[in-house]
């Protein structure tokens, strides 16, 4: 006989999607925050361009686009659990902690391997 | 095995047809298919306005044939949907605008669906 599913999951969103790239990157924060809404267990790790999402000297208004960041800022109030950049692309894209939008780890390749072993389901946008 | 289907991709990604595939090999293996969700441009697979040319893959139809005949449980995220202009009657009314779109196989609902999809299924699969 099969078992119920558990109902909290351990739910993954891994954003690679940038503040410019059309929809995808302000999607993605709205399944974030949809399914944080709904009590699951939220990580979010942000990769390639997704790490521009948490610059804070950003100033999309200018582009008359929606400010994200305010959005990402909103996370730790929706219970998400954690917030972590590739190493790798941390450099690449001048991330820092104090030019970030919300505090954050960093995680290598065998980081991020492990991050992704430890969900039961991991979503990439 | 109780499967969920997230799709992203744009009808014209080859993800769309992967997804298709997926979804018609794991029912035929004898897994459930709990739901489909299509967010972002999948929208667009749920659009009967999207004209395809004679002599290339109709993946809309196909996709609207295979949830009918399974009668799959085949949502489109009602955001991502009318940002795109995809609307079903209630929508059109909402929004005022001249018509609406919607395959009938499909049905518009919000993000909730693919929380509890996530909840109930046991493998979520992402196509994008």
């Amino acid at each position: 006989m099969q078992s119920e599913p558990a109902l909290i999951k351990k739910v993954l969103f891994i954003i690679r999607s940038g503040p410019f790239d059309g929809l995808k990157a302000r999607e993605a924060i709205d399944a974030v925050l949809a399914t944080a809404a709904f009590e699951q267990h939220v990580t979010v790790h942000f990769q390639d361009e997704g790490v521009r999402l948490l610059n804070r000297d950003m100033n999309p208004e200018a582009l008359k686009s929606k400010n994200l960041g305010k959005m990402i800022k909103a996370f730790g109030m929706y219970g998400v659990s954690s917030i972590s950049v590739s190493t790798g692309d941390c450099k690449r894209y001048n991330c820092s902690p104090e030019n970030a939008v919300t505090t954050f780890t960093t995680l290598d390749q065998n980081g991020v391997r492990e991050l992704i072993a430890n969900q039961d389901v991991t979503l990439v946008f | 095995m109780k499967f969920s289907i997230l799709v992203t991709c744009p009808p014209q990604a080859q993800g769309a047809q992967s997804a298709l595939k997926f979804a018609k090999a794991s029912l035929n293996a004898g897994h459930e298919l709990h739901r489909i969700f299509f967010y972002q441009d999948a929208v667009n697979l749920s659009s009967t306005l999207q004209i395809i040319p004679r002599d290339e893959h109709n993946l809309n139809d196909e996709w609207s044939a295979f949830i009918a005949e399974y009668k799959l449980d085949a949502v489109v995220c009602i955001a991502a949907a009318v940002r795109r202009g995809v609307l079903d009657e209630n929508e059109a009314k909402r929004y005022n605008t001249q018509g609406y779109n919607l395959s009938p196989q499909f049905e518009l609902s919000g993000l909730g669906q693919l929380v509890d999809a996530m909840i109930v299924s046991d493998r979520m699969i992402t196509f994008k």
